[in-house]
């Protein structure tokens, strides 16, 4: 089920991967088309750009982390908390309309936690 | 006095180290404007050179040397960079009651480049290289080289330097002292990054590197937000070599309160402080478009 959620995003024009993992760095789900990333490198990014991302957040005032986003010249990676513990990771070709991607993080947010 | 000076034409509100204003104006004809606290001054400035230092506080007046002794116990300070005409400046000039030297003396003088001052109030004893030739007024104070008497600080002079640079990063006095590299910015990319600042939602543009901030413009303080930039930096360093997806375009990290982002430039990063409601696709494409223009130019 969670599976047919993420598979929503992969709709998205440029969206190539959705990942929901854990905040200890376990991938729940994760759903890809079009992309090949070595398991190790993309557990490495993930649990790297999680775990640095929150820990830099709260240098303000203990803010909690709202989403990150790094870009290169031909892809990104969006990541954004779903629950507690649980972040929704999405990676897509620098094409992809960044506005819909969000949008539709927000909107299936709820469906996602409920499947956790 | 500073009330008679002409306008100039104001390139933009910085804040950083006023050191920073010696090295970053090898081209720029003007005059400074410092506000401290509730005090306001000058540097005049023709190509690097300074001509006059000025600050008034209250009643209290400093003049000269005084002036730059003031400026230079702060490791940080707020100024607009504002560039004259030639009519302009020699009419600045006459207003601070100085007569023109001669081009060499005042574009080219031999110790213009080893100029460094101690942060502290303690008053530095000139000596090493022979200062230039006298020039009528001020200016032959100005020019003269001053370094840290060792009497009043067993540290090295540039333990000292540095440390006046960076006052919030304590250096161990046995690490080997090395000063940093002079850094140049185009007023180019000063104007540019004084455009990108004045856009809605900019809080904060600063330029820095892997040793220091280069330029702040924005009321917010340095520090905090370098070490956030520089943890930032350290993520996207990390994840680089792990993908195949090109060069790094920026990094933003989203909180409750506003954004973070951080962006290469020419050699160094920039670093924007955002509200919330910014248009990130905006930012995206202009920080897009900038990494566009430097590869084009390197």
């Amino acid at each position: 089920m969670l599976k047919q959620i993420l598979n929503k995003f992969l709709i998205i024009p440029g969206v190539q991967a959705a990942i929901v993992v854990e905040e200890n760095g376990e991938i729940i789900e994760s759903i890809k088309s079009g992309i090949v990333i070595d398991k190790k490198n993309l557990d490495t990014i993930i649990s790297t750009v999680m775990l640095d991302s929150k820990s830099t957040a709260w240098r303000f005032g203990n803010a909690p982390l709202s989403m990150v986003f790094v870009e290169f010249s031909d892809n990104f990676i969006i990541l954004g908390p779903i629950a507690e513990e649980f972040y929704l990771i999405l990676i897509a070709k620098n094409t992809a309309n960044i506005g819909q991607i969000t949008y539709e993080m927000k909107k299936n947010q709820g469906d996602i936690v409920s499947e956790l | 006095m500073i009330e008679q000076l002409p306008e100039g034409k104001s390139i933009g509100w910085m804040q950083a180290p006023p050191q920073w204003i010696f090295s970053h104006t090898v081209r720029f004809i003007g005059v400074v404007r410092i506000v401290i606290q509730d005090g306001e001054g000058f540097i005049l400035i023709k190509k690097g050179n300074p001509i006059y230092y000025y600050f008034k506080h209250g009643r209290i007046e400093l003049k000269g040397h005084s002036a730059l002794d003031y400026f230079n116990s702060h490791p940080t300070i707020e100024f607009n960079l504002c560039k004259y005409t030639p009519e302009e400046f020699a009419l600045a000039m006459k207003i601070c009651n100085i007569e023109e030297a001669s081009p060499k003396e005042l574009i080219e003088p031999e110790s213009q480049k080893s100029v460094i001052t101690e942060s502290t109030p303690k008053r530095p004893a000139p000596v090493e290289d022979p200062a230039p030739e006298p020039v009528p007024g001020q200016v032959q104070e100005l020019f003269e080289v001053h370094v840290a008497e060792p009497v009043l600080s067993p540290m090295p002079v540039d333990t000292i330097i540095r440390r006046s640079l960076f006052p919030s990063n304590a250096i161990p006095v046995e690490e080997p002292p090395t000063v940093p590299e002079p850094v140049i910015l185009e007023e180019s990319d000063i104007k540019l990054i004084g455009q990108i600042k004045k856009l809605n939602g900019i809080v904060a543009i600063s330029v820095f590197n892997d040793e220091r901030n280069i330029l702040l413009m924005g009321d917010v303080d340095i520090d905090p937000l370098l070490k956030i930039a520089r943890s930032m930096l350290a993520t996207t360093r990390k994840i680089s070599p792990l993908v195949e997806w090109g060069s790094f375009v920026h990094m933003t990290l989203q909180i409750p309160e506003g954004n973070v982002i951080i962006a290469p430039f020419h050699d160094f990063f920039l670093c924007l402080l955002t509200t919330r409601t910014i248009n990130i696709g905006h930012i995206r494409k202009i920080l897009r478009d900038l990494q566009l223009t430097t590869n084009a130019q390197n």
